[in-house]
């Protein structure tokens, strides 16, 4: 359990490190994969069969509703904010002050958006196009590890502000 | 003290009576007392802090560890989750699996051909097309014989009937060329984007246009395209009965070295063009920008392919509506291929 005195730097936790770390590859995938769409330039990735990544990156829903954006930019919008929560609860822990109350449970409201769109994503994947994509499969789990460490994260501060049993 | 009588010694002593003459109770042996530790001089206490009350151990309290509830427990929210979210793919995996088909609308999957797209194709630089000419492709059109019926369309004007399918290789590769030819003498509408399917034992993944969903307007030339089949082999359109008999009459030898293969066009009943000018190995790994990059390069083998098989077409089109439009019609290297053209 964190100490939780002001004034006095303390570790922040795994929990925070990872979604840092989850942040910082998902924006990287998000980048790769938006790079290439604008540059006209198909991904390395398995073309052929079940497993065809460019044929679901080029299919409709690959792109934002209405829009010619590929969903790729609001993933790196996505992938950004969810680092940045990351990163708060680092530099709160570095300088010994106590993370904002709202922090936590922001970053597991958050990453519930992120897994709700990802469910979209694989139902249109498995039921609408029968495709999968790797690099999309990759981002999904990496949406999903998220919550489930914003989650874990949440719980250890609800422990922590109810005291020992 | 006064001695007793002699006599009240001898009662006493023997049990005498009481002074009112009843008998005494005897008199009890003296019962030794037991010698008693004489008390030590107990020196007064010093002065102590009051001792809080110290409960004997068998009534101090015990720490009892109650158990968690199990919802409360670390790994129970995490657990919950994750077991919804397999549940939640499972049911995908198993709606995918019973519907054979993606969707009737290949539309619904397909994207808008991008306007950079667009414009390449619809933009080819005449003195490029000059310059290409035949780009070594063959005469693809063959002439109809026996003088049938001229073939048109809803508006009166040549018509030029395409059968193809969304998920052939070879109608991928030929329907870069069929846009550029048509657009000379037209515009299109609508047009999406697909890709031939991505068997791997084919030539998969052929990024092309697709012509289901789009529309065609020429004042020179009516376009009736079919797409039989999406992607997956699914069914997307159907020819008419009249457009059956088109297939089942040209669609075969002399005219076709494969009887019912596709991609399959009739222009005006005077050329029938089976399978495709264009080679679509020569596409292999390249998207729909790549390509239309490639039109503007004369040198370039893929743009050889698309252009100089879109000039024969433009050449046949040319022989069937006339020669009009003249600016297209009378452009270099059309004429000399329309020359070129073998004659029913």
């Amino acid at each position: 359990m964190e100490s939780w005195s002001a004034g006095q730097p303390r570790g922040a936790g795994l929990g925070a490190w990872f979604l840092l770390a989850v942040g910082v590859i998902g924006l990287g995938i998000s980048v790769y994969l938006t790079t290439l769409h604008y540059a006209g330039v198909a991904p390395y990735c398995t073309n052929g069969g079940f497993v065809n990544c460019e044929g679901v990156l080029k299919s409709q829903y690959s792109f934002v509703p209405g829009t010619s954006i590929p969903v790729t930019v609001p993933g790196m919008v996505w992938f950004i904010v969810s680092g940045a929560l990351a990163a708060i609860a680092i530099r709160c822990a570095r300088r010994g002050l106590s993370e904002p109350a709202w922090l936590r449970p922001v970053h597991v409201l958050w990453a519930a958006l992120g897994l709700i769109a990802v469910l979209y994503f694989i139902w249109a994947e498995l039921v609408q196009l029968h495709e999968l994509c790797e690099w999309c499969t990759s981002v999904h789990v990496l949406v999903f590890l998220c919550l489930l460490a914003a989650l874990a994260r949440l719980q250890s501060g609800v422990r922590a502000a109810e005291g020992p049993r | 003290m006064a001695r007793l009588s002699k006599r009240r010694r001898e009662e006493t002593t023997s049990g005498g009576t009481t002074p009112a003459g009843r008998p005494g109770p005897a008199p009890k042996p003296a019962t030794p007392r037991a010698s008693t530790t004489p008390r030590a001089s107990t020196t007064p206490r010093a002065s102590t802090p009051p001792r809080a009350s110290t409960t004997p151990s068998r009534y101090r309290a015990q720490r009892v560890t109650l158990a968690r509830p199990w919802w409360q427990s670390p790994w129970a929210w995490g657990g919950g989750l994750t077991v919804v979210v397999v549940a939640v793919v499972v049911v995908f995996i198993v709606l995918g699996s019973s519907s054979p088909s993606k969707s009737t609308s290949s539309s619904s999957s397909n994207q808008l051909a991008p306007a950079s797209v667009l414009a390449a194709v619809t933009g080819v630089s005449p003195s490029v097309s000059s310059t290409i000419a035949a780009g070594g492709v063959a005469d693809p059109l063959e002439p109809v014989t026996g003088s049938p019926a001229a073939l048109t369309g809803p508006n009166g004007s040549p018509e030029l009937f395409y059968l193809g399918a969304e998920y052939c290789p070879y109608c991928a590769a030929e329907r870069w060329s069929v846009v550029i030819a048509l657009s000379r003498f037209g515009t299109f509408s609508n047009l999406h984007i697909t890709m031939s399917d991505s068997n791997p034992d084919d030539i998969p993944n052929t990024h092309t246009f697709t012509f289901y969903g789009s529309s065609y307007s020429s004042q020179y030339l009516d376009f009736a395209p079919i797409e039989s089949e999406d992607r997956s082999g699914n069914p997307l359109q159907t020819p008419t009965a009249a457009e059956e008999n088109l297939v089942t009459t040209y669609d075969t030898s002399p005219y076709s070295s494969q009887t019912g293969g596709i991609p399959f066009q009739d222009l005006a009943n005077s050329y029938i063009l089976s399978g495709s000018g264009v080679n679509p190995e020569l596409l292999q790994g390249m998207t729909w920008q790549q390509i239309a990059n490639t039109l503007t390069d004369t040198s370039n083998q893929v743009a050889q392919a698309i252009i100089g098989n879109a000039n024969w077409l433009t050449a046949g089109i040319c022989k069937v509506t006339g020669g009009q439009p003249g600016s297209v019609c009378t452009a270099a290297p059309i004429p000399t291929l329309e020359g070129q053209l073998g004659s029913s």
